[in-house]
């Protein structure tokens, strides 16, 4: 038994019985940082393991990155729900957010995927409520269908555990990927059924429709969970399955799904109307792009793991700005917003870097991270997706830059307003990550 | 022999379970007939334990009992309206969602002949695909909220018996499985507000 994993794991659980104490926020941040230390440990260390848990690179990375978003946004949690105080809601807040990040961390760590099933099903569970802080019939609305969406594709993807169990008669994800796998008709079938569950929570097209709702309705830094490490999560069960299953005509079948949510989201981009929903559907695109590096291979893996890690941070601060807009302009039309660099100077600042990091421009990490995927694209003779990807990403740059240019530069504004350092910090700190993470996987010798 | 009898039996009478929720208006005798649904699956869990002498599925089966049968019956009654008799949900398409219903029956033997059946050789297995599509069909055809909880809860019950007929799962497995469906009923019911249809929003389009 790994203990380190165990400890990084139970300790978020254990301090959300922080509800209870008066120092609830305090708990929670040193809940952050410890499981951040905890990361950064497995991180460098190279700490691999395949008996009760399973660790490999892949899951290095996502757990340095769960639990740094974690920090940032309980951090800025603190200051953007300021408001609320000391009530239950902000306790019981802040409790399900330790919760959430243990299922989490649960789940791209533990080696079987009937439990990875449970600890991504958990995550659901545990997030649900993290939208309705305020109890806005709004909010309350893209909690339910969050929760309806989602669980309801989540039990489809039980079927694939259940024919995996029957045709390799384990469910430990180490065994059944180092044997190499005994493809047939029944693996297909639960390839087929892990696309469309864990597909759903990673908002392929079309099972996408709970995505922009939640993502627009919940808390600003909840947004930044969502989108930055809960849909990578639900990624990495998807690819779990996908190595183990693995065959031309999946490999075939889950190129064309991303990429069709790949079109899709680049299309539906210039029309949107409000920036939360914008940045959601952003988050698709990525998304499908991170599976197409996945699929790829070589080099296409290590530009997903990088388009990962730097849009979780790029998005976390695209969200954490636009929590600060919304906070200042009280709405979240594009339309509303005017005169950003006069009234907010610090917000327009980091919004404009998380909108280029996000939308993959050099010299962010997204860029390289593109770029490597787009190149393994075409070393392995995919032309069509290579065209394809490389379209939509032309159209969602210029849509998502278009828009956020139009809030920032666009009109004028007499009086200044910001929200608090700490909201402003946070934001700007999870801007610049992504232009760091280039020569961290150099110097880190990974390229 | 009457051990597979008594499955096909119990396995129709789940199916036909599945076709008179679909068909329901009033909330709670739809509650009522998902719980009955429940226990059939219990009954099937015992069944198949007594056959396989497994222990496992015994303890499987009181589980499905208290945690479907009595919790989640609870949980969602208690949150029904206090004229809970009457609370239904007024639907103008029965005769298309029957149809639908039908369809959809029909789809999910096809697809479980061809794609299951060739490798698993037993065709009970049908009856847990088509409780789940059934499900799925309930939730994207309702608009009230506890109609689409039972469309879950009827999906979750279509897995396990799918699972049972082709292969139990390991008992850590299934009981992670019912405690995580207790727990989204419970988490789901706080999202449940006294407007318990769902409409179109604009500030959730596009």
């Amino acid at each position: 038994m790994n203990y380190t994993l165990m400890i990084i794991i139970l300790v978020p659980a254990v301090l959300s019985l922080g509800y209870f104490s008066r120092h609830f926020r305090e708990i929670t941040v040193v809940s952050g940082a410890i499981t951040v230390f905890l990361s950064l440990y497995i991180l460098l260390t190279d700490m691999r393991d395949s008996g009760t848990f399973f660790v490999d690179y892949l899951s290095r990375y996502l757990i340095a990155t769960i639990s740094s978003i974690y920090l940032l946004s309980v951090l800025f949690g603190l200051g953007y729900h300021h408001k609320i105080g000391e009530s239950v809601n902000m306790k019981l807040h802040l409790s399900l957010t330790d919760l959430f990040v243990s299922t989490m961390l649960f789940s791209v760590t533990i080696n079987n995927f009937g439990l990875l099933w449970f600890g991504i099903e958990a995550t659901t569970v545990s997030s649900a409520l993290l939208l309705v802080i305020e109890k806005e019939p709004l909010k309350i609305e893209a909690a339910w269908r969050y929760v309806i969406i989602v669980s309801a594709g989540l039990t489809i993807s039980l079927v694939s555990v259940v024919t995996m169990y029957y045709a390799f008669g384990t469910l430990t994800i180490s065994r059944i990927i180092s044997s190499g796998g005994a493809l047939s008709e029944l693996t297909e079938i639960a390839a087929g059924a892990a696309l469309v569950g864990y597909g759903t929570k990673v908002g392929l097209f079309p099972m996408h429709a709970w995505l922009p709702d939640a993502h627009s309705e919940a808390p600003s830094e909840v947004s930044a969970m969502f989108s930055g490490v809960l849909l990578p999560v639900a990624l990495y069960a998807l690819y779990r399955v996908y190595e183990a299953t693995a065959d031309p005509r999946i490999t075939t079948l889950y190129m064309v799904v991303a990429l069709i949510t790949m079109v899709f989201a680049a299309l539906i981009l210039p029309s949107q109307r409000f920036y939360k929903r914008m940045f959601a559907y952003s988050t698709m695109e990525n998304m499908a792009m991170i599976l197409i590096g996945l699929l790829a291979g070589g080099i296409g893996v290590t530009g997903a793991i990088i388009l990962m890690v730097s849009h979780a941070f790029g998005k976390g601060g695209a969200f954490y700005s636009s929590g600060n807009v919304l906070e200042t302009y009280g709405t979240k039309a594009i339309s509303g917003i005017s005169g950003m660099r006069e009234r907010m100077p610090f917000t327009s600042v980091s919004l404009i870097l998380s909108s280029l990091a996000v939308t993959g421009a050099p010299p962010f990490g997204t860029f390289l991270g593109e770029f490597l995927i787009l190149a393994a694209l075409y070393a392995s003779g995919y032309a069509i997706p290579f065209v394809l990807a490389l379209v939509s990403l032309f159209i969602a740059f210029a849509s998502i830059n278009f828009h956020v240019s139009r809030m920032v530069f666009f009109g004028r504004s007499e009086k200044r307003s910001e929200p608090s350092i700490l909201q402003r910090s946070v934001a700007i700190f999870s801007a610049v990550v992504p232009l760091i993470i280039p020569v961290i996987f150099v110097m880190g010798g990974v390229i | 022999m009457i051990f597979s009898e008594l499955e096909g039996i119990i396995g129709v009478l789940m199916l036909a379970s599945t076709l008179v929720v679909q068909i329901r208006s009033y909330i709670r005798p739809m509650t009522n007939t998902v719980v009955t649904q429940s226990i059939l699956l219990a009954s099937i869990a015992i069944i198949i334990g007594i056959k396989e002498s497994s222990i496992d599925l015994i303890i499987l089966a009181i589980l499905i009992i208290v945690l479907r049968g009595v919790l989640v019956r609870y949980v969602l009654n208690r949150r029904l309206p206090k004229a809970r008799m009457f609370v239904r949900e007024y639907s103008h398409g029965v005769t298309s969602v029957t149809l639908a219903s039908v369809i959809v029956l029909i789809a999910s033997f096809l697809v479980f002949r061809y794609a299951f059946y060739p490798s698993v050789h037993d065709p009970l297995g049908a009856i847990g695909l088509s409780i789940l599509f059934q499900g799925l069909l309930l939730i994207s055809t309702r608009r009230n909220s506890f109609a689409q909880f039972i469309g879950y809860v009827e999906e979750e019950n279509g897995i396990i018996f799918l699972s049972l007929a082709i292969i139990p799962l390991p008992l850590l497995i299934e009981i992670s499985v019912l405690l995580d469906v207790l727990a989204l009923v419970i988490a789901g019911t706080v999202l449940v507000t006294d407007n318990v249809e769902h409409t179109r929003v604009e500030e959730l389009m596009g």
